[in-house]
C-alpha cells in the first residue's frame, strides 16, 4: 500500500485533470508512461480503449464522464477485467461525490417512502447522459430498481420514472435542462423525515448540501472538502496497490444500461 | 358592506357569488376554486361583468409580491422557460393554522385512504390539484404559451397527501411534486429553466404571515436576487381589492383571466385523475 501507482492519461482531454489529481496526490500516485493505471476520457468508445490498456498491462482504469454504450461492450470489458484482475472506476457525475459515501445509510435506512425525487438540472450535450448518470447515481446510493419508464425525452428534458426493487418506492427521475452547470437535487422523502442531498459541480472540491429533516428539526451532514477526481484516483490506487479486482461500477452501469435498453414510454 | 369573502366549499361558491353580485356588493373574493363546472363559473363571470362587480379569485400566488417581481424583473426568461418544476414539501396544514389563527374544533384525521383502488387515487389527485397546485396553476399559465393543449403524461397521488404530475404544453415540459408529510422540511417553490439559467420563486407556506416569496436567478456567471416583501399574498389580494374599487387599479387578474385559469384547472384536474387511475406502470 506504501508505494505510488503510476498513472497515465489516455488521452489529452484528462491529462490536465490527471495531472492535477497526481500532484496533489504525490505520495499515491505518480505519473509514468508504462502507467499501472489509466486515466480514459468516456465521451467516446471508452469500452474499446479501456480494453486496450488492460490488453497493454494496465492493472486499473479510470473513465471519467462514460456516456451509456451498448451492454455487451460493457459485458466484455466486465469479464475481461475480471479475468484479468483489473479493476474498472467510472467517475461519473453526481455519483462519486466524496460526501456521498459519508452519509452512511441515510440514504437507504428509511421510514415509508412516498418519493424518491431526483432532479437533474444543467446544460449537457448528449440526451442521454443526464438519466444514465441519474441512474448511476441512484443505483449506487439508493438501489437496484425496476420498471424504468419515460413519459418524454428531448434536448429540454426528460421525465422518466421507476421504482425501487426493494421496496418498490416511486422513483422520479427528471432532467430540466437549463444554461446552467449539472447539478442534482436528490430528496428521499417519507413520512415522518426526509433526506435532501444537493450535488453541484463536483470537479472542484466542494463539499454538497446533504439535510435530514425529521419531527424534532433539521440535521445538516458534515462537509467535505474533496473533489471526486481525487476521490476515485484514491480508490483506484488502493484497489491496485492491494491487487483488489473491483468492478462495482462497471455493474452499476451495466444495470443502468439494461434499465434504459428495457424503458417503456414513447421517448425510447 | 362592500366586499364578501366567499370561502365556503367549492360547490357553494357560484350560488354564493351569484347573490353577492345581485345584492349589489362591489367586490368579491372567491376562494379557488372559483367554481366547480365551467357553466358555473361563466355565470359568475357573466354577472360580474353585466353588474361591473370586482372579482378575485382566492389564488393567493397570482398575488403575491414576490411572484409580482419576478414578472416585473424576469418575465422574458421565465416566458422562455422550456422547463417548469413546482416543488412543494409542507407540513399538515394545521401546523400553520394555528399560528395563524384560533381553531375552535377540527374534526378527526381523515381515514386512510385505500390507493389500491384507481377511483381513490383519481379523487385524491384532483383534491390535490384542486386544493393546492391551484395556487401555482395560474402562474404556470401565464408562462406557458400553449397551455390549452395540456397534456398530462402521467400522474401519482402520493399518500397521505400529495402528487407527481408530469405534463407538457407544446414543447415546454411542466411537473408539479408536492408531499405533506411529519417532518419539518418547509418548501414551496416553481423554478423556470431556459437556456441562460433558472429562475426560482421562494413562496412562504400557506396561512402564516411570513412575507412574500423571495426569487432568485442563476445563470453560468452569477446569480441575482430579489428579497422577500413583507406583505403575503393574501395581505396583497385585499390592497389590491382595495386599490380596484378605490383607485380604480388595473385588476392582475380580469375576469377572462379567472375563467382562463380555471379551465387550466380543470383541465390539469381531470388530466391527471385519469392517469392517476392507471397503474403508475
Amino acid at each position: 500500500m506504501s508505494d505510488a501507482t503510476s498513472v497515465r492519461a489516455g488521452s489529452a482531454h484528462v491529462a490536465p485533470m490527471l495531472a492535477a489529481v497526481a500532484a496533489s496526490l504525490p505520495i499515491s500516485l505518480r505519473t509514468a508512461s508504462d502507467a499501472a493505471a489509466v486515466a480514459i476520457d468516456g465521451g467516446g468508445d471508452w469500452v474499446a480503449e479501456a480494453l486496450a490498456a488492460i490488453s497493454e498491462g494496465a492493472r486499473g482504469v479510470a473513465v471519467h464522464h462514460p456516456c451509456a454504450l451498448p451492454g455487451d461492450a460493457m459485458e466484455q470489458l466486465r469479464d475481461t477485467a475480471h479475468a484479468r484482475g483489473v479493476s474498472v472506476m467510472l467517475r461519473a457525475s453526481w455519483e462519486q461525490h466524496p460526501s456521498l459515501f459519508s452519509l452512511g445509510d441515510a440514504l437507504t435506512a428509511r421510514d415509508e417512502v412516498n418519493l424518491i425525487d431526483c432532479l437533474a438540472s444543467g446544460n449537457r450535450a448528449q440526451p442521454w447522459s443526464p438519466l444514465f448518470d441519474q441512474l448511476l447515481f441512484v443505483l449506487r446510493h439508493i438501489g437496484p430498481i425496476a420498471h424504468l419508464t419515460c413519459d418524454y425525452m428531448a434536448a429540454n428534458g426528460h421525465i422518466a420514472r421507476a421504482e425501487t426493487v426493494a421496496d418498490r418506492a416511486p422513483i422520479a427521475l427528471t432532467w430540466a435542462a437549463d444554461g446552467g452547470l449539472p447539478k442534482l437535487d436528490l430528496r428521499v422523502v417519507s413520512r415522518a423525515s426526509m433526506v435532501q442531498v444537493l450535488v453541484e459541480e463536483d470537479e472542484r472540491w466542494l463539499p454538497l448540501r446533504a439535510v435530514r429533516f425529521d419531527e424534532r428539526g433539521e440535521h445538516g451532514f458534515a462537509p467535505e472538502w474533496e473533489s471526486a477526481d481525487r476521490a476515485i484516483w484514491r480508490r483506484l490506487h488502493k484497489a491496485v496497490a492491494s491487487g483488489e479486482t473491483n468492478l462495482d461500477d462497471l455493474e452499476h452501469a451495466l444495470h443502468a444500461r439494461r434499465a434504459i435498453d428495457a424503458m417503456r414510454g414513447p421517448a425510447r | 358592506m362592500d366586499v364578501v369573502a366567499i370561502s365556503s366549499p367549492s360547490q357553494f361558491h357560484a350560488e354564493q357569488a351569484l347573490a353577492a353580485i345581485a345584492a349589489g356588493k362591489r367586490g368579491i373574493l372567491i376562494e379557488k376554486p372559483l367554481a366547480v363546472t365551467r357553466e358555473e363559473a361563466d355565470a359568475i363571470a357573466d354577472a360580474a361583468r353585466e353588474a361591473g362587480t370586482a372579482i378575485i379569485v382566492g389564488a393567493m400566488h397570482v398575488f403575491d409580491p414576490g411572484w409580482r417581481a419576478a414578472l416585473e424583473h424576469h418575465a422574458e426568461k421565465m416566458r422562455g422557460a422550456s422547463f417548469i418544476r413546482q416543488t412543494v414539501a409542507l407540513p399538515p396544514n394545521p401546523v400553520f393554522e394555528d399560528r395563524a389563527t384560533e381553531i375552535a374544533s377540527r374534526g378527526g384525521p381523515p381515514p386512510p385512504r385505500d390507493y389500491s383502488q384507481p377511483d381513490v387515487r383519481a379523487a385524491a389527485i384532483r383534491g390535490g390539484i384542486l386544493g393546492l397546485a391551484i395556487h401555482d396553476l395560474p402562474l404556470v399559465r401565464q408562462l406557458v404559451a400553449d397551455w390549452a393543449e395540456i397534456e398530462v403524461l402521467s400522474a401519482r397521488a402520493l399518500a397521505p397527501f400529495g402528487y407527481v404530475l408530469n405534463m407538457r404544453a407544446g414543447s415546454q415540459l411542466i411537473q408539479m411534486v408536492a408531499s405533506f408529510h411529519r417532518h419539518c422540511a418547509v418548501a414551496w417553490s416553481l423554478e423556470c429553466h431556459e437556456q441562460d439559467g433558472v429562475t426560482t420563486v421562494n413562496f412562504t407556506p400557506s396561512y402564516v404571515h411570513a412575507g412574500s416569496a423571495d426569487v432568485a436567478w442563476a445563470g453560468p456567471d452569477g446569480s441575482t436576487t430579489i428579497r422577500s416583501r413583507r406583505s403575503n399574498g393574501y395581505e396583497a389580494e385585499w390592497e389590491h381589492i382595495y386599490a380596484m374599487l378605490v383607485n380604480n387599479a388595473v385588476p392582475i387578474q380580469s375576469i377572462d383571466d379567472a375563467l382562463d385559469d380555471f379551465s387550466f384547472a380543470m383541465q390539469v384536474a381531470d388530466g391527471a385523475a385519469r392517469e392517476a387511475a392507471k397503474d403508475w406502470f
